[in-house]
């Protein structure tokens, strides 16, 4: 009886981390203990658990209880992402324009206007919103140091590289954190792993063999990518993301939340964001590089899923 | 809800902070606790507890450890913290005004 009690929180809490639901379970599993030891309880342990059982209440109101008080953020969470992010098109034409005048209004201001942002979710103590912005600014100082190419000298170079690895020491130290989440983990890793497949293929492209990948495919993935995904602006990788990460934060259910993962590693990689610099620089790639950046992600996030799923099984 | 039960749920932090006031406590240590000293007339089921112990130690007004028990699992104890104190403090005194008002209303 009390193993079904357990069994059923441990169903309605599935929405929380790995780690928070065990101390969780373990706090009610104590007390379930100290209920079965207790005489004051009843005279055998049948009784004992009768008594204890209508004590524990409906594990549905426990988890509810636990929800309003851990996940009531999650709305403010979305909309530290969103609105932020939904500038974004609007301070690029900003940028565009003052740039003709003011040489030094570029990708710097962007990231110096978005820094804070780390700070507000450190504050709010976000896990979402501290991820979400570390892995775009990192993303985005290493996206400007490859394109600029030395443009902005020495100093400056070595400034974006130690506020870069900065965010990525606070990235890493989240990870560590949360490592026993792998919701939180790919959220958290996958751009960033993006941006190094990038650039290793990009370091192969010059061996990939063209004639060994299917044309039709090539092609459907080069449509995409011309018309949709462009060159860092198009229309996948702005509301692709947008609609994704908005269901991931939102949504309580867990499996929806890895959904959700699944389609933002899908829009990671038809949108080839962190390809798009070495296009810019070296020309258009080998298809079967396109291909393998389009499926990697969703691969990942596909094989991280499932590992999880059936760590959590073998748990039960 | 009924207006007893609303009352009841409002009054658990002040009941908890007042528990804990003399020593730290487990979980269903402060359920029987608590039932030993209101005279069965407060029993609480484990939903309204627990998320109330988490709310009191997620303001700061309670601090909780990990420590070994009795049996084979660990027990996490609860223990006030000066600000849950001070808070146990003027809650005490708000609530006294309140009821002597109440009955000096009702009788009146």
């Amino acid at each position: 009886m009390t193993q079904e009690y357990i069994q059923s929180l441990r169903n309605n809490l599935k929405d929380f981390p790995p780690e928070e639901q065990e101390i969780l379970l373990d706090e009610l599993m104590s007390h379930i203990e100290s209920g079965e030891d207790d005489p004051i309880m009843g005279k055998n342990k049948e009784e004992r658990i009768k008594k204890l059982m209508s004590e524990l209440g409906n594990p549905q109101d426990l988890s509810k209880g636990f929800k309003s008080i851990y996940r009531n953020n999650r709305f403010i969470d979305f909309l530290l992402i969103v609105i932020p992010y939904l500038l974004y098109p609007f301070l690029n034409v900003m940028y565009s324009n003052l740039m003709t005048t003011y040489n030094w209004v570029d990708v710097r201001l962007d990231i110096l206007i978005h820094l804070p942002l780390v700070v507000v979710g450190l504050w709010r103590k976000s896990t979402l919103v501290t991820l979400f912005w570390v892995s775009t600014l990192v993303i985005q100082i290493f996206a400007m140091l490859i394109s600029a190419q030395g443009y902005y000298g020495n100093l400056q170079t070595i400034i974006w590289l130690v506020i870069a690895f900065t965010l990525i020491t606070l990235l890493g130290n989240i990870v560590w954190h949360h490592r026993y989440d792998a919701l939180i983990i790919v959220f958290a890793l996958l751009p960033l792993t993006m941006l190094i497949v990038g650039i290793v293929l990009a370091i192969i492209n010059s061996s990939a063999d063209l004639s060994s990948m299917p044309q039709v495919i090539d092609k459907l993935i080069l449509d995409i990518y011309i018309n949709f995904a462009g060159f860092g602006s198009g229309y996948l990788p702005f509301y692709g993301t947008l609609i994704t990460i908005s269901l991931f934060v939102l949504a309580t259910n867990h499996n929806v939340r890895w959904i959700a993962l699944g389609f933002y590693g899908l829009v990671i990689g038809l949108s080839r964001h962190h390809l798009n610099l070495f296009d810019e620089i070296q020309g258009l790639m080998a298809p079967p590089i396109y291909l393998v950046y389009a499926i990697l992600p969703l691969v990942l996030v596909l094989l991280v899923w499932r590992l999880s799923q059936s760590k959590a099984q073998t748990q039960i | 809800m009924t207006q007893l039960q609303q009352l009841r749920k409002g009054s658990t932090p002040l009941l908890v902070l007042s528990i804990l006031s003399n020593e730290k406590m487990y979980g269903y240590q402060i359920m029987r606790e608590l039932e030993k000293r209101s005279e069965g007339y407060f029993t609480m089921t484990a939903a309204l507890l627990y998320p109330a112990l988490h709310q009191l130690e997620k303001d700061g007004l309670l601090k909780s450890e990990w420590q070994a028990g009795q049996g084979k699992r660990k027990r996490k104890y609860y223990s006030i913290t000066s600000k849950g104190r001070k808070s146990l403090e003027n809650t005490n005194k708000e609530w006294k005004m309140f009821i002597t008002t109440m009955q000096k209303t009702l009788e009146a």
